[in-house]
């Protein structure tokens, strides 16, 4: 679907006769316009999906689901970079773009940077008889990170050749600028295979921090001592946590592969007791620091996790008429109990 | 900023039972407010979710002002937390609340594409949730940024179409071979068909059988 507002410099909530005809959209859209949102109906459907559209694009655009397989190329206009912004402030038809182009290319200074920054990309043009891409300029291997979730490592700069490996959203990965091409990058697996990767899945920079502002912009909360973060089994033992006064915890309950069973907050200096644990093998993680993200999991400022490499036993007994479940008391202190670092990625 | 949602979720224990709820609701509110069968539809399923009616309200009033952050707050958790069982649990129920009304919005029908890439649910399986739910394939979604779905739409049974709305009716391009024009006219034909319909409710035959025509309609325009 198109966006008639952003396509014709509308705003949603000045739209008549006059605006549209005097608008910069091209004759399609213009008449579309005409059709559409002069019409009370028409445009109140229409303005139902636009919203709708608009919200999706937002989430798709922030968890790398763009490229997926029910997205549609049509669905661009519904991309904005800043949602909010362009719904205050419509996207600039021909006109004025021209004009603001004109004034720009006016200026002795913006003329001299243009031309000096095309040199290299020219350069790197003749060299690769291919469109020069400014952040793969050659003997570049700054580090880079994975922007989407789920990006395929190829065997091959082609989408049909055999995946090798999957890379998760913010992934560091080591970049070898010699043998990428085009808009494959090839990267270095941790088992020193290398494959191909699009270089529109990957950014500058360190995952790390770049996950830290994406959490911090879907929010932060402090959530009660004892709240459960993530749904699991559930029992009848018991685990007492006490964490010292200082900085409050995310506590983790994982099973010997790694699956998340119990996950809740201890603010600090308080003491809490969860009597659901399931029976079973679990090892304790978990990590002090400030600002919680619910959409992370994580906290955004000050993380340091730590795990207990001993794992504890839940059983939940029965002789007889008598039940007996289990009891464990961690305090979350380093040198209790052998807690070793890990990294913020792996809690 | 906190979005409104992350508020809410700070007050309570079950964050992903009360996203689930939020999820649900979007795809329920799509096509405006939510009208009596898809209230009770919703009813029926909250009383499982923790928090879901009792912060139902001021959901519905998140989705209304349309706070951005909010959909993505929601949509990570879920996408996080939902175990592989859970997601189609979730997608049976984002279906069910998409068509209690017997109607797919074209904008609830956005949202379970989004739905579907967001829990990797493919559209395959989506599709067959949805045939099991309502007994026709998954439409694809309706443009209402376009002249021609409007005229489409407003056509007047036995009014002729035209070739280029006979084709978007049949959902081909313009380039379509005949062998194109007749697969697409048998799939389309069999999914209206009205003997498939004579045992639903009398708004969802009606628009059976509304389709049905229309269907035929295209064909014969096009087989000319």
């Amino acid at each position: 679907m198109k966006d008639l507002y952003r396509r014709n410099n509308l705003r949603p909530r000045e739209t008549n006769r006059v605006k549209i005809h005097n608008c910069d959209g091209n004759e399609a859209d213009k008449d579309a316009a005409f059709t559409i949102l002069l019409n009370q109906d028409k445009k109140a459907e229409y303005d139902r999906v636009h919203a709708t559209l608009s919200a999706i694009g937002y989430v798709r655009r922030h968890l790398g689901l763009v490229g997926k397989s029910n997205w549609r190329k049509r669905y661009g206009d519904f991309l904005a970079t800043n949602v909010d912004a362009d719904r205050s402030e419509p996207r600039r038809g021909p006109k004025q773009a021209k004009k603001v182009v004109v004034e720009a290319l006016l200026s002795w200074p913006v003329v001299g940077l243009v031309l000096l920054s095309l040199v290299p990309l020219a350069y790197f043009s003749l060299l690769h008889g291919e469109r020069g891409d400014a952040t793969f300029l050659p003997d570049d291997d700054r580090p880079m990170y994975v922007t989407s979730s789920n990006v395929q490592v190829h065997a091959a700069p082609d989408p049909q050749a055999p995946s090798m490996a999957t890379l998760n959203e913010f992934q560091d990965v080591e970049v070898d600028s010699e043998q990428s091409t085009g808009r494959w990058a090839y990267v270095r697996l941790d088992d020193a295979r290398g494959g191909y990767v699009l270089k529109q899945n990957l950014a500058r920079g360190s995952g790390e921090p770049a996950q830290t502002a994406k959490c911090r912009e879907y929010g932060v909360w402090r959530p009660e001592s004892g709240q459960h973060l993530a749904t699991g089994r559930t029992g009848s033992n018991t685990l007492i946590v006490v964490n010292p006064p200082g900085l409050d915890a995310l506590v983790k309950l994982k099973d010997h592969e790694g699956n998340t069973e119990v996950f809740f907050y201890v603010r600090g200096g308080e003491t809490v007791t969860v009597d659901a644990i399931p029976d079973g093998r679990f090892q304790l993680q978990y990590a002090i620091g400030e600002n919680y993200s619910p959409a992370c999991g994580r906290f955004v400022d000050n993380m340091q996790a730590k795990l207990d490499p001993e794992f504890m036993t839940f059983a939940n007994t029965s002789q007889g008429l008598t039940r007996q479940t289990s009891t464990a008391t961690r305090t979350l202190k380093s040198g209790a109990f052998n807690f070793s670092a890990i990294s913020n990625r792996t809690f | 900023m906190n979005s409104k949602l992350a508020d809410l979720l700070a007050r309570s224990e079950h964050q992903v039972d009360i996203c689930v709820a939020f999820a649900l609701l979007w795809i329920a509110a799509a096509d405006g407010a939510l009208d009596q069968d898809t209230r009770a539809y919703m009813g029926r399923h909250f009383e499982a979710l923790s928090g879901g009616l009792e912060y139902s309200d001021q959901l519905l009033a998140i989705i209304a002002a349309n706070d951005l952050s909010s959909f993505l707050v929601a949509c990570r958790i879920l996408q996080r937390e939902l175990r592989e069982e859970e997601k189609y649990f979730f997608m049976d129920l984002a279906i069910g609340a998409a068509t209690a009304n017997h109607h797919l919005a074209t904008s609830a029908n956005h949202i379970l594409r989004l739905y579907s890439d967001l829990l990797e649910v493919s559209l395959e399986q989506v599709g067959v949730l949805y045939r099991e739910k309502t007994g026709s394939d998954l439409p694809e979604p309706g443009d209402p940024g376009s002249v021609l779905w409007w005229e489409i739409r407003e056509h007047v049974p036995g009014q002729r179409f035209s070739r280029a709305e006979a084709y978007a009716v049949l959902g081909l391009e313009k380039e379509a071979s005949l062998a194109e024009i007749k697969k697409a006219y048998r799939r389309l034909a069999q999914n209206y068909h009205p003997d498939r319909y004579v045992s639903v409710e009398a708004e969802a035959r009606e628009a059976a059988e509304h389709n049905f025509l229309r269907v035929q309609q295209a064909y014969e325009v096009l087989s000319e």
